[in-house]
């Protein structure tokens, strides 16, 4: 409760602060090292939990982390991003480890708190008709050049095996 | 036969069988399309089946009347195919990632598509968390065949359409003779793999599951990390590879399977018929052992120092799982790329830089110099000096023991010179261009030794972005050090011959 609480003022202070890339993170680690940050991008594949907590992935166009935080607070994500959906885009505040010794070593973000700033949305992906039109006509002539080349070539073994 | 294009029909046709046997696997991406209703990459799929098979059945029909001399193929021939095949294959497997929509240019398909099939593991694909399961699929399984090899995987069914098969064979850098003969070697190196795909990827799929993964979902991340593990290729279906995973469990796994295959096949073939000792005198483990060694503790001291990781845990999943991956040729990478620049310093580069391009075992799926023709250098010289030192005059016979002892003579310890200062001298090549376009030394000697060596580690020079230069380059370093030149020599000694006999007649 109190965490929670907690993280809420914190994101309350640093809603105008200066959002993060992730590559931008990633270069100034020594300098953001235990730092509050703020990231803003897509989260991606699934959730990962690990007992009352979770790993998600976040991808924010320049480079993809994890992000560490209680599973409680993935309950209102609804949409990960993959081939068929844009994911929920969420900004999350939370304190960037360049190191983490909690999970050997990795360079990860322990969310004290996240917010669905954009929901996520269904890709489309229609069937080009060209491209199935010429998928039907380049098929029947890979199985047109099969058959012949079955009876061309077994034709031209029982020859030379005649001669 | 006529004389006229002898060599081209002969070419060809191998090719084109070749080729025709890969367009089947094709099939297996429309299926996994189809799985998820994705009619859109199926199509993909099924164009590249087609063009594949028409482009084949030419290919075999210019050449036919080759069926009759299929018992007496040169060497050189043998050696063309090889090569030629990674090439026309790389061009249509590149197809389907046009397609897609999520590349910049074909040639970066090509580029991505010769990183697959020599198991390097660099990318130049455009958001990566947003492909198909098809395309993903695709990439694993290019780097999953071209790890055991093309070649090998065509004279396991079609050696009997593939006269002086051995001599396509060797044309794909391996060498070893499991069987008497190359059919049952190739089928060997096949059953090999597949016993351990099935393994590793239920392992896997096991842990996958046990980290909140959906079970169709675990399948296919299970599959694809043993595919690249094992292939020692280094390509993951996410951008963050290994680390999207955030487990050290399924991190060692991983590890396990992808420094299992960069052994040597005739060891895993030793060990399955019960020669545990082999694996304790082959000259390539005790070489991998000690470089492994080595490696390891200067990067780890390195790392310490700088104070970049405090604990072991820390240390063996950032430190030791990358210098790993980088000697076996693997790539899986569990930092990300611009943290070997920014934290690894001098020393830290350089020991990456010397596992990358020593590599892993000969006849596996690792790239590299090889353990064999380092420990064969190493002990040659150590021979010479021993000699020089004593003053003896008689004759010493240097032996090692790779599968059964062998004698070190000088023909032995010129060929793996000789291959050793072509890596070396492709590499400084590398380095020559890359600094030429402003990169600094350290970065460019890594991403350099990176492509030569197949290892697919990067410090981030490598994206699409790069110059073309580079990427033909890179491209060719990759192509290169997969086939240990020999073949593409041979390739490029016949168009040179093809060309003079051209110009002489017309």
């Amino acid at each position: 409760m109190v965490k929670t609480l907690l993280g809420l003022i914190l994101s309350i202070t640093l809603t105008n602060s200066p959002v993060n890339t992730i590559n931008y993170l990633i270069e100034h680690s020594l300098t953001r090292d235990q730092q509050t940050v703020i990231i803003e991008g897509e989260i991606l594949g699934e959730v990962l939990e690990r007992g009352d907590n979770a790993w998600i992935n976040v991808n924010d166009g320049t480079n993809a982390i994890g992000v560490y935080l209680r599973l409680d607070q993935t309950t209102e994500l609804k949409v990960f991003g993959d081939y068929f959906n844009i994911g929920d885009k969420i900004r999350v505040v939370g304190v960037f480890e360049r190191s983490c010794i909690e999970h050997g070593g990795e360079m990860d973000i322990h969310a004290t708190s996240i917010q669905i700033i954009e929901p996520g949305r269904p890709i489309d992906h229609p069937v080009s008709s060209w491209k199935f039109v010429i998928s039907i006509i380049l098929m029947s002539i890979a199985l047109f050049a099969l058959y012949l080349k079955r009876h061309y070539f077994k034709k031209a073994e029982i020859k030379s095996e005649v001669n | 036969m006529t004389d006229k294009f002898k060599g081209l029909k002969i070419v060809l046709y191998y090719t084109g069988y070749i080729i025709l046997g890969f367009s089947f696997l094709n099939l297996l991406p429309v299926a996994v399309a189809l799985l998820y209703k994705d009619f859109n990459s199926a199509l993909d799929f099924t164009l590249n089946f087609s063009i594949s098979a028409i482009i084949a059945i030419g290919m075999m029909t210019y050449g036919a009347e080759t069926k009759k001399i299929k018992n007496s193929i040169n060497l050189r021939y043998g050696l063309t195919v090889a090569s030629l095949t990674w090439i026309i294959l790389t061009m249509l497997a590149a197809i389907p990632y046009m397609l897609s929509g999520h590349m910049l240019s074909y040639l970066d398909a090509c580029f991505d598509v010769m990183s697959g099939f020599t198991t390097t593991g660099v990318f130049l694909l455009q958001d990566l968390d947003h492909i198909s399961q098809a395309l993903n699929f695709w990439r694993h399984l290019l780097t999953f065949v071209g790890g055991q090899g093309m070649v090998v995987l065509a004279l396991s069914f079609f050696v009997k359409e593939m006269g002086s098969a051995y001599k396509f064979y060797v044309g794909e850098g391996k060498d070893i003779a499991l069987m008497p003969n190359v059919k049952g070697t190739s089928q060997w190196i096949w059953k090999i793999s597949m016993v351990y795909l099935a393994i590793g990827t239920l392992v896997l799929w096991i842990s996958a599951m046990g980290l909140g993964l959906q079970p169709l979902s675990a399948f296919f991340h299970a599959l694809y990390i043993f595919e690249a593990a094992w292939s020692t290729g280094g390509f993951a279906p996410n951008l963050q590879n290994v680390m999207y995973y955030h487990d050290f469990g399924f991190e060692l796994i991983g590890m396990v399977f992808f420094i299992i295959g960069s052994f040597n096949f005739g060891l895993h073939f030793a060990l399955i018929q019960g020669k545990r000792k082999e694996f304790f005198k082959n000259i390539e483990v005790i070489s991998f052992t000690i470089t492994s060694l080595l490696g390891t503790a200067l990067a780890v001291f390195a790392l310490k120092n700088a104070g970049v990781y405090s604990d072991g845990i820390a240390l063996f999943r950032r430190v030791v799982y990358n210098v790993l991956s980088a000697h076996t040729t693997t790539g899986f990478g569990s930092i990300y790329a611009r943290q070997f620049a920014l934290e690894w310093g001098g020393l830290g580069i350089t020991v990456m830089v010397i596992a990358m391009l020593i590599g892993g075992s000969a006849c596996s799926t690792a790239g590299g110099i090889k353990g064999l023709r380092v420990g064969i250098i190493f002990k040659g010289i150590v021979s010479d000096i021993k000699k020089l030192v004593s003053g003896e005059n008689s004759v010493k016979v240097v032996k090692y023991h790779h599968i059964k002892d062998l004698i070190l003579d000088d023909a032995v310890f010129r060929s793996s010179a000789a291959v050793a200062i072509l890596y070396l001298v492709m590499f400084a090549g590398g380095v020559i261009i890359t600094t030429a376009y402003g990169y600094p030394l350290a970065e460019s000697a890594f991403e350099v030794a990176s492509v030569s060596g197949n290892v697919g580690l990067s410090i981030g020079i490598i994206s699409a972005q790069m110059p073309t230069l580079m990427k033909w380059y890179y491209m060719m370093a990759m192509y290169l050090g997969r086939l240990e030149f020999i073949s593409v020599l041979a390739l490029i000694g016949l168009m040179f011959k093809g060309a003079k006999q051209w110009l002489r007649r017309y």
